[in-house]
């Protein structure tokens, strides 16, 4: 690794294919907001249908044409919206998004080193991702339209194009995209892992790194562990579908035709699946709690509390991810006595996620809070994950979970603790560490509006939401009509929609000042939040290889703020102690 | 309309845009600076947090109390209210943390804004405090695990009962719902997949003598109020999830695999009528698994009463083999009938689809 900094780089190799994780770090974050904007849009659509059905629409009929009909969405391509705002929320925004701009930005930058173990990887781990997201809106113009059986893709619906419409060659561009994703995950997490351990900067012991590299290092063993899972299932998936093997399907008579598969089994394909599915769930979740750890340690100008057991306890969740996958299963006719297992094991892990909202706790407690956008949205997350947090043990319970299975409450469920919550850790990355990947600040009043509005409404979204699901309401319903007992919820339902859309429109707030701040914000200084981590320590505008001249050397742990006795209430973490000094992290 | 649609999004992304600038411009000209966190933004967002915070567990609270009449009435089954009690203990124990934890981040976000002269104080760990809060959690939530898996293990292994359990088969199909009974023989015949064609929706087998007797209906099922019945589920094309949510039951019905739920009910239908003062309730089987386009109109009606109204109605029905509508076909004939049976399917589709497209 020597100094790139100083050679010249053509366009192309600067902003197409560049190897700098500086710039793979933001052509993630547009991927991925351009991703989250279409996977909004077409939640704003279903919740019109949701919130407003029989109604006409006259817009849906002139953007999607003969799926929605009279401005009425047609029920197949319901599910198919319902679907792909799942795929690609959950792997191009929150995965592919969140881990893949964090990663890349703070990984080198933080543990001290001129980039990732290799560029080369890291480069191609974007392209693939790439590929996923054009194999992704491509599958929205083909026959039959888009993947249509539910983001999770069960078999025998997503093996048979008689069985829905989007099983066709939607759901094949579904899976081959998938591999995609898969292999830009598993190129881009061991290069995480390799880079963590190999490339720290002399001083940077692993019980300094900052919270941030602990939650993307446990990410990314989660991933490479995982992931190849899910590409057996594709893979095997593909295999039913396209030449004819049973490994899913069996017994089926569909469409007055009795198939020939035999011996095979769906449950099959959902271990496989959320042997994946669950580990991902805290691939999600634990990016955005370690961005939060440091905008609040920050912000708050206090260290994290307990900065060992939140290491303990991204360590134990990521352990019991793996054993846990089970209880998205209770009611498939799994073993009873399994389910118990998982029942155990699924408490369980509320153990560590209640240590750390309680650290957090503790770390505001007697802080001198600035609040920055990045602040407030890391509050908003402590807040959603509680929320979100506490009805996992409702439904980890597999006696509660028979009547709740695949409710609205178990929508609301995921929304606030992974969807929303990992959301608005996403922003409080990107409003913390704006200045240091595009040498401007954002606007802060701008971030305030958008903040107050967002959290209104996903509140105002999801928290009724449960109520619906204990009073019995499926998911993924295209219509309560046929039910009569659901009508009460006609007005709720309005409600949501009104959030739902009032919350879509805020996000533009978001993006106009993301892009027009890229161009017009006001320059940046070095350390424009008074930081401790490494990365406030380079150049404002520095190329490729972070610090122009040496690494800088680590002498404390990264939560030195308002120490004792220091002219400033911030010690970055390359100032060497003084005589006689402890370092924070160790007593 | 569309390119007008499009030409109006791109208008106002760039008037957005003009917008911010023209703020921008103004606040310069005001002389305050829109990236720096003031004095004043610190103590308005703080004084939010705590507004926020205490405005969200009323409106909780507000939620709780008036959508309490929406949640499902108390369960009519002889395992629902145990489960329904496990539910009301755990939201009481997850709603202390909710409630306690909100209180204190509003709090400590309001108290402790960054202000003049305020310094943070210097506190990395505490041990004595990180145990107590590790403790507690764990003593509780084993508590909770020792106590649902108790409710887990009394739902899915009823006691038994004297009298013998009754067996109905339910058949999940797109879109509807079909019941088995066993007739006077009490033991439901042989089914196969391959012989599911035209009437014979649940695809019996007729060299089996067991099934000749057995009682096939189209989206009803009766059931003898305080009888144990064993459900039987099957699927004949994709995953279903049959959801009874009344008695508090679910389980999916999976294509190749035999699936199951024991449960007694408790409430006749007409008893439920009286309770909610709602005459047009009826139980119903939900499907619960995305299973197609028209999902969302899978459903079965569940009458559930008096063991005489039970058995008088289980007599009126017709013997599947003996039905006038069955034509049951060996299976050496499959193939000369196929053509016509697909035919009649069209039409049946059609006519569903017209229903659909109605609604």
């Amino acid at each position: 690794m020597g100094d790139h900094g100083h050679h010249k780089e053509s366009f192309i190799s600067k902003y197409v294919f560049s190897q700098d994780h500086k710039m793979i770090s933001k052509q993630f974050l547009i991927t991925a907001i351009f991703m989250a904007v279409i996977a909004m849009m077409m939640s704003v659509f279903f919740r019109l249908q949701l919130g407003f059905d029989g109604e006409k629409f006259p817009i849906l009929e002139s953007i999607f044409g003969e799926w929605a009909p009279d401005g009425i969405l047609d029920p197949g391509f319901y599910l198919a919206l319902v679907t792909m705002h799942g795929t690609i929320l959950v792997f191009s925004v929150l995965t592919g998004g969140l881990s893949g701009t964090f990663a890349n930005l703070l990984i080198p930058l933080q543990v001290g080193a001129r980039d990732m173990a290799s560029g080369f990887l890291n480069m191609l781990s974007y392209w693939f991702f790439l590929v996923f997201n054009i194999f992704m809106i491509v599958s929205l113009f083909v026959e039959g339209g888009p993947a249509s059986a539910g983001w999770t893709v069960y078999p025998p619906l997503s093996a048979l194009p008689q069985a829905i419409p989007g099983s066709g060659m939607g759901m094949t561009l579904w899976l081959v995209g998938m591999a995609m994703f898969i292999v830009s995950a598993l190129l881009a997490g061991l290069n995480y892992i390799v880079t963590i351990i190999n490339l720290r900067t002399k001083g940077m012991t692993m019980l300094r790194l900052p919270l941030s590299i602990w939650a993307l290092f446990v990410t990314a063993i989660l991933g490479v562990l995982s992931f190849p899972v899910l590409l057996a299932a594709a893979l095997l998936l593909i295999f039913d579908r396209s030449f004819g093997t049973s490994f899913f399907l069996s017994d089926i008579n569909i469409g007055g035709e009795a198939l020939n598969y035999m011996g095979g089994s769906p449950i099959l394909y959902e271990h496989l699946f959320w042997f994946l599915g669950h580990p991902e769930v805290y691939i999600i979740l634990l990016p955005a709690l370690g961005i939060i750890s440091e905008v609040i340690a920050t912000n708050a100008r206090k260290p994290i509390f307990g900065y060992k057991m939140m290491v303990a306890s991204i360590l134990f969740i990521g352990f019991l991810s793996f054993i846990v996958w089970g209880h998205h299963m209770f009611i498939t006719g799994m073993n009873p006595f399994l389910g118990s297992v998982f029942v155990a094991t699924t408490l369980v892990v509320a153990i560590p996620s209640a240590i750390k909202v309680f650290n957090y706790l503790a770390t505001l407690w007697k802080a001198n809070i600035r609040f920055s956008p990045a602040m407030l949205f890391a509050i908003g997350m402590v807040s959603l994950f509680i929320t979100g947090g506490v009805t996992g043990i409702i439904l980890g319970d597999s006696a509660l979970d028979i009547n709740i299975h695949d409710t609205y409450f178990v929508v609301a469920h995921f929304h606030i603790v992974m969807g929303a919550s990992a959301i608005f850790g996403m922003f409080a990355g990107i409003y913390h560490w704006f200045p240091k990947m595009y040498g401007r600040m954002m606007n802060n009043k701008l971030g305030y509006i958008h903040f107050w509005i967002t959290i209104v409404c996903v509140y105002g979204v999801f928290f009724p939401m449960h109520f619906q699901g204990l009073a019995g309401m499926p998911r993924r319903y295209y219509s309560n009509s046929f039910f009569e007992q659901f009508s009460i919820f006609d007005e709720m339902n309005v409600w949501i929609t009104v959030f739902a859309t009032l919350s879509s429109f805020v996000q533009f707030l978001f993006i106009a000042n993301f892009f027009y701040s890229i161009f017009r914000g006001k320059k940046a200084t070095e350390n424009p939040w008074e930081s401790n981590t490494l990365e406030w320590t380079t150049p404002v505008d520095v190329g490729h290889g972070n610090w122009p001249g040496a690494i800088p050397e680590v002498h404390r742990w990264p939560y030195d703020y308002s120490k004792p006795g220091k002219e400033k209430d911030f010690v970055p973490q390359n100032v060497p102690l003084e005589e006689g000094e402890v370092d924070g992290g160790e007593h | 309309m569309g390119t007008l649609t499009y030409i109006v999004i791109v208008l106002g992304l760039l008037a957005g845009w003009k917008l911010i600038r023209v703020y921008e411009l103004s606040e310069e000209l005001r002389g305050s600076d829109t990236e720096e966190v003031t004095e004043s933004d610190n103590k308005w967002n703080g004084i939010l947090m705590l507004v926020m915070t205490l405005g969200f567990l009323a409106m909780a609270v507000y939620e709780v109390i008036t959508y309490q009449q929406f949640l499902l009435p108390p369960a009519s089954s002889l395992h629902g209210p145990e489960i329904d009690m496990l539910l009301f203990v755990t939201f009481v124990i997850i709603g202390i943390p909710f409630v306690a934890c909100h209180l204190v981040l509003g709090w400590f976000a309001f108290a402790y804004f960054m202000k003049e002269g305020r310094e943070a104080y210097y506190v990395s760990h505490n041990n004595r405090l990180e145990f107590i809060w590790t403790a507690i959690p764990t003593v509780v939530l084993f508590a909770l695990i020792f106590y649902g898996l108790a409710v887990w293990d009394s739902v899915i292994y009823p006691t038994e009962r004297e009298e013998e359990t009754l067996v109905v088969e339910v058949l999940g199909k797109q879109f509807q719902w079909v019941s088995r009974y066993p007739g006077d023989d009490d033991t439901l015949g042989v089914v196969n997949y391959r012989l599911i064609e035209g009437t014979n929706t649940m695809g019996l087998d007729m060299e089996d003598p067991n099934a000749h007797d057995d009682i096939v209906i189209l989206g009803e099922m009766h059931l003898p109020v305080n009888r144990e019945v064993r459900l039987q589920f099957r699927s004949q094309d994709v995953i279903h999830s049959a959801y009874l949510p009344h008695f508090r039951v679910q389980m999916n019905c999976v294509p190749g695999m035999a699936t199951s739920f024991r449960f007694t009910p408790t409430k006749t239908s007409q008893d439920m009528k009286e309770e909610l003062g709602d005459e047009k309730f009826e139980y119903l089987i939900l499907c619960n698994k995305i299973c197609g386009s028209a999902h969302y109109t899978m459903k079965m009606l569940v009458v559930v009463e008096s063991e005489e109204d039970y058995n008088k109605w289980l007599g009126e029905q017709k013997v599947f083999y003996a039905s006038e509508e069955s034509k049951v076909i060996p299976v050496e004939t499959l193939a000369e009938v196929e053509e016509t049976s697909i035919e009649e399917e069209g039409t049946s589709e059609e006519s569903e689809e017209v229903e659909n497209t109605k609604i």
